[in-house]
């Protein structure tokens, strides 16, 4: 039961008024997720954003850079964008749920299916996070993922940009468009030791770290790949599917992910 | 709170509660085109809105969202009696079928045509993937946005090359503007929940959390003592009245196994008790203020289960027979808590066995055709359990008009749902009323009474009107399903491809109730052996009881499961025999001319009739699918690890029960000579309202404009047996014609009076005119000739239609398909349905319930699957986690066909479309697959984890 909606006008009161409201109070982006019914979260105050001049989205040729509240079809009206990126973020949501849903929402709360999530840690991503006394801080968003903190609001993610650029690929599997998920990957090959990310299949997006390992002292077979995804994805059976499967299809999803990043066809970073 | 934003160009400043939905507000300021499909998942887009010019879901956001910000709904491109360029395109191009999702489909083309000046593919499929529309199957979509871009520039603007199946006729065979089109696609009032008046009750009802259990003790004090609950309903304070819920002729080969709140509940989410009270908030409390104790019994979960000896007995009460007692009936042992099981006559029930019905028959002798074949094999198939997803739930609204109980339903069977409720309120059928709304989506599970008799005793109890609409939740445990079924086939064949001998061996699952028990399953027969010439077939049908999700009718009956079981047999047999698939079919398949002796044993629980193919499509069909599809041309794909496979299945349906249904309309003329048409038909979406204006413009030479239309309300139109068993176009449709033709003789006799000259000379004609040799006169001058006080009286002209006839609309359906054999995925990348529906009355919409039917069944085919844990709960009952089918999930290539047959028996040679469509896609994917990948899939959804396990030559489930 929502007891108030409230409307800071300020980034410092919004977090102020969060912490004083405590537990059963939530930061109102789109509210695609927190006003769905069936949802975990049950608030009791929401704190909007909406009145915080968080919006905009802009790239050059250091980062991509977005206020909290940009939408998502508002990141992918941006010119440019690596194909991989755009496949990530139409792939995110239906265009009626992107028009609504903001950045910050979709990275900052916990959402195991997010590609976009997985591409943004793959990326470096770092998201500036304010408190209750004027302070801003950037850290990375796989650190904010990985520890979910209770405090501070996300103001910015900025995402960026490699010198030289980077192979990029994107891939997702669902057993049909409506559904969640099985798997998303992001890949970024070259410049930097290879990056290999997989979303959606623990409650975090996951580096494939001894993948990662491997790649970055050769090229490897995709079967090769497959094992060494096989070896780190724990997935659960669920309504998407039996764990013993999904693990062979989000190596496979993996591999194929790779070799696209290699062949050059997700675009650059 | 105040909010303040602007709808529809108002201004409006409301008080809101922070947490309440945009949706829920604009239902509260009178919006309601902001349709609820989902219960605020935001999954089904029926809810969209225009924000600040963005489509959004209103049930995703917050009143105090909108606060300063500018909401569209549709009513702002809707004007009175006219239609905006989208509008008028969606309805031409037959994208509107229920129209429960026009309002939101509208929205996001007007935003897809304000951002893209010529929208490729991918941009509509990107401006409607968050909308769910389960009848259309999305594919005219694409023409009707290249429509409105016209009508933008030209709003007279049609298409040139508009398709004309019968250049002779007026109406007949040519694309008209579907009737309720116009109502539909401004979203004006039309559905259910549109008639609900300020001051109705709400009723709420508290499902069983057991799938099997007796009710031991039930305390309903202090739900009944919160202020605001008007009355309780319990097995305590209901009528012990025994009834099935299958809309079927009476009477009904389904047994009455239910009354409506029983002592013993048979699957999660059956009826416990129901609240009425003065608001849904107050229901939901007093919901959880009645107390029930239960005794857990052993739940019951699949055929098996309830085969096992000793298994648990979903029915163990008293069982009797209305005639045709068995000799043995023995009910000594009967628990009286389990209450009734009343067979009308005999269906071969053993509920003590958990045997809801059974059948069998054949013809020839099928020892001696296994014994001549060459080549023998034997499979078993097995399906899920699917559900229909209206996007509109169940859902009615009840009220008192006098001493006489008014019914709006959103309902199939109209007439059937006055009868039962008749019996169960115990009265005659001349105190209710029943009005079918305009349905928003049914699929046959609609077909059953499924929530209309609670309605109707709480407000025979109460006086007051009651709105009962059902939860996408129940919509999914409590409303109605397909059959899961398990069904071995045995096929004989000569080296030469002859089909030798045919035995299909069927076991199904009814769940709690016994709703089609026997017909769904026998129709998974009787919609599939007849394809095949075969001297020597032999069937046998048992149906079980169990305590899954209620069973019922859905789009195609038992026909798909048949279907996909024998198809996918005959593929295999011509694997067997080194036989090219469609050379096979090619041998074997039924042709014009043929008698088809075995619906002598197939007849629903009576002798059936065996039936003469008078017309078939199946050469044209199966020739020109194999040219669309380049049958056996295959291109190896770029991509390693995918393979390519073709597959095709024939399919056959009927047009209406003979011997069974019946249809009756009647016609009256008005004094300027325009008619009336009261007609029993029930018009799901379908358009048949369009065709039996149709019938009557057409006999009648008039513009369709000039007949308008009551249908499908039980005071004013004449009964009908229902929308079912494919039956609207043949039966209503043929009453509609005959009525016509009968007002048509009356109009020459009338005219031959007026002119003075033998009705022999006289002839109908455009634009409503009785002509003779020397002069004319015009329908107003008949009517108000007849009409005068010296006149003959208004002329009405009454149509009956029923029939010993069959027919029988065919199709072949071929596909491509791709497996990854790494991941088992399955993609349907071409998919042509070529379907014989005799002269197709409006072919745009005739083609949009073979596009809708087709695509649903590939929903079916790879994804759809309700899935049950360990007690018998249904573990994702919503639009998501079941997978329904949206926009983005179409093949590349999707491509439906009419082929051009005539037949001598439906109005002006129509046959059946909608049901048949969903008989392919199954068979016809499995076969593909098998070509890709080698392995046969014998069992649907055809999930990757199956297609891997295979693959990998591990047994499929």
């Amino acid at each position: 039961m929502i007891e108030a909606f409230h409307r800071p006008s300020s980034v410092t009161a919004a977090v102020a008024l969060k912490a004083q409201l405590g537990e059963g109070a939530f930061y109102l982006g789109g509210g695609t997720a927190l006003n769905a019914l069936g949802g975990p979260w049950h608030p009791r105050h929401l704190v909007s954003l909406a009145g915080l001049d968080l919006g905009g989205a802009r790239m050059d040729r250091e980062v991509l850079e977005a206020g909290a509240t940009a939408t998502l079809q508002e990141l992918l009206g941006i010119p440019g964008l690596p194909d991989a990126m755009v496949e990530a973020l139409a792939q995110e949501a239906v265009r009626n749920v992107r028009n609504q849903s903001t950045l910050g929402g979709r990275l900052a709360a916990p959402r195991p299916g997010s590609g976009l999530a997985a591409l943004f840690v793959a990326l470096g991503a770092r998201l500036e996070v304010a408190d209750a006394v004027g302070g801003r801080e950037e850290i990375p968003l796989s650190q904010w993922l990985a520890s979910s903190p209770e405090t501070g609001l996300v103001t910015a993610i900025r995402v960026p940009r490699s010198t030289p650029p980077r192979r990029l690929a994107f891939g997702r599997l669902a057993r049909s468009s409506i559904d969640l998920p099985v798997a998303t990957v992001a890949v970024a090959l070259g410049g930097t030791p290879p990056t290999v990310v997989v979303g959606a299949v623990h409650p975090a997006p996951v580096r494939m770290a001894g993948l990662e390992q491997a790649l970055g002292a050769g090229t490897l077979d995709p079967e090769v790949v497959e094992r060494f995804v096989a070896d780190e994805v724990a997935p659960t059976s669920d309504l998407r599917g039996e764990a013993g499967w999904k693990r062979q299809a989000v190596a496979a999803l993996v591999a194929r992910t790779v070799e696209k990043a290699r062949a050059g066809q997700g675009g650059t970073w | 709170m105040r909010v303040s934003f602007l709808l529809d160009g108002a201004r409006k400043d409301v008080d809101v509660q922070p947490g309440e939905r945009l949706r829920d507000l604009l239902e509260r300021l009178g919006t309601r085109t902001a349709r609820n499909g989902c219960d605020g998942q935001g999954t089904c887009g029926a809810c969209a809105v225009l924000l600040d010019g963005k489509l959004v879901n209103s049930c995703l956001l917050l009143a105090p969202q909108v606060d300063g910000r500018e909401v569209r709904t549709v009513a702002s491109y809707s004007r009175p009696r006219t239609l905006s360029a989208i509008q008028s395109a969606l309805v031409d191009a037959g994208i509107v079928q229920c129209g429960y999702c026009t309002p939101a489909m509208v929205l996001a083309l007007e935003d897809l045509l304000a951002r893209v000046d010529v929208p490729t593919r991918e941009d509509v499929k990107d401006a409607l993937e968050g909308i769910f529309c389960r009848c259309t199957g999305y594919e005219q979509v694409f023409g009707a946005v290249a429509l409105a871009r016209a009508r933008m520039k030209d709003p007279e603007w049609t298409p040139a090359d508009a398709v004309d199946f019968r250049p002779d006729l007026l109406h007949v065979g040519k694309q008209r503007r579907k009737i309720d089109g116009s109502t539909l696609a401004r979203g004006a009032p039309a559905f259910v929940e549109d008639r609900v008046e300020p001051g109705a009750l709400h009723l709420k009802v508290l499902g069983s959390p057991h799938a099997h259990a007796r009710i031991t003790d039930i305390d309903t004090s202090a739900a009944e003592a919160l202020p605001g609950v008007v009355y309780v309903a319990t097995w305590k304070n209901t009528p012990e009245v025994y009834y099935g819920t299958a809309g079927q002729g009476f009477p009904e080969p389904s047994p009455y196994d239910r009354r409506m709140f029983g002592q013993k509940v048979r699957h999660v989410g059956d009826r416990v008790a129901a609240v009425v009270a003065e608001s849904p908030e107050i229901a939901a409390q007093a919901l959880g203020l009645v107390r029930v104790a239960y005794e857990v019994l052993p739940p019951v979960r699949s055929i098996a289960d309830a085969a096992a000896p000793g298994a648990p007995r979903v029915h163990d009460g008293v069982v009797e027979y209305v005639v045709g007692a068995p000799a043995d009936l023995d009910n000594s042992g009967a628990d009286p808590r389990d209450g009734k099981v009343i067979y009308q006559f005999p269906i071969h029930g053993d509920p003590r066995r958990n045997v809801a019905a059974g059948v069998s028959g054949g013809i020839g002798d099928v020892a001696a055709g296994f014994a001549e074949a060459d080549v023998v094999i034997e499979r078993t198939y097995a399906g899920g359990h699917i559900q229909c997803t209206p996007l509109e739930p169940h859902i009615v609204y009840t009220k008192m008009e006098g001493d006489r109980l008014v019914i709006h339903g959103s309902t199939q069977v109209p007439y059937h749902v006055r009868r039962i409720i008749a019996r169960i309120l115990g009265v005659k059928e001349n105190r209710i009323r029943v009005v079918k709304e305009r349905t928003g989506g049914a699929f046959g599970s609609k077909q059953d009474m499924v929530l209309e008799e609670v309605a109707a005793w709480c407000t025979w109890v109460t006086g007051r009107p009651v709105l009962y609409r059902y939860t996408r939740e129940e919509e999914f445990i409590a409303s109605r399903t397909r059959h899961p079924m398990e069904i071995r086939v045995k096929l004989g064949a000569k080296k030469d491809g002859r089909l030798t001998a045919i035995e299909m061996d069927l076991k199904a699952n009814t769940g709690p109730y016994g709703s089609h028990c026997l017909t769904v399953p026998m129709n998974a027969c009787s919609k599939s052996l007849p394809l095949f010439l075969c001297d020597n077939v032999f069937f046998q049908v048992t149906t079980y009881y169990s305590n899954i999700s209620p069973t019922g009718a859905y789009q195609g009956y038992g026909a798909p499961k048949g279907s996909f079981a024998l198809q996918l047999a005959a593929a295999e047999m011509a694997e067997a025999l080194g036989m090219d698939h469609l050379a096979f079919l090619e041998k074997n398949r039924v042709r014009e001319g043929v008698m088809l002796e075995i619906l002598r044993c197939l007849g629903e629980g009576r002798e059936g009739v065996p039936q003469l193919v008078q017309s078939c499509g199946l050469g044209p069909a199966l020739s020109r699918g194999a040219e669309l599809l380049g049958w056996g041309r295959k291109e190896a794909p770029a991509d390693p690890d995918l393979r390519v496979g073709h597959g095709v299945a024939i399919i056959q349906q009927g047009s209406g029960l003979p011997n069974l249904d019946s249809a009756n309309a009647t016609l009256t003329q008005f004094g300027d000579g325009t008619f009336m048409l009261h007609s029993g038909g029930t018009d799901l979406g379908t358009g048949l309202d369009t065709v039996v204006v149709k019938m009557v413009a057409e006999t009648l030479k008039l513009p369709m404009e000039q007949v308008s239309l009551i249908a499908a309300d039980t005071d004013v139109a004449p009964f009908d047996t229902g929308a079912y068993a494919s039956s609207g176009t043949f039966f209503s449709g043929g009453a509609a014609l005959n009525a016509a033709t009968k007002m048509k003789a009356l109009l020459l006799e009338v005219g031959a009076e007026l002119l003075q000259e033998p009705v022999a000379n006289l002839e109908l004609a455009w634009p409503g005119v009785v002509r003779g040799k020397s002069r004319s006169v015009t329908y107003e001058d008949i009517a108000r000739h007849t009409q005068t006080g010296t006149g003959r009286g208004q002329l009405t002209a009454w149509g009956h239609f029923i029939t010993d006839k069959g027919s029988f609309p065919y199709g072949a359906h071929f596909c491509e398909v791709s497996v990854d054999v790494r991941t088992g995925e399955v993609k349907v990348l071409r998919y042509y349905a070529l379907q014989d529906a005799g002269t197709p009355i409006n072919p745009e919409l005739a083609l949009g319930q073979i596009y809708g039917g087709v695509l649903k069944t590939i929903g079916h085919s790879l994804w759809e699957e309700m899935v049950f844990d360990e007690a018998g709960r249904c573990r994702n009952p919503n639009l998501r986690d079941y997978r329904v089918p949206m926009i983005r999930d179409l093949p590349e290539d999707f491509r439906c066909e009419l082929v051009d047959t005539d037949d001598p028996f439906g109005p002006f040679g129509a046959k059946s479309v909608s049901e048949i469509s969903c008989n392919g896609a199954a068979p016809a994917i499995a076969a593909a697959i098998h070509d890709a990948a080698g392995v046969w899939i014998r069992d649907w959804p055809f999930s990757p984890e199956k297609v891997l396990a295979a693959l990998k030559g591990a047994q499929p489930r």
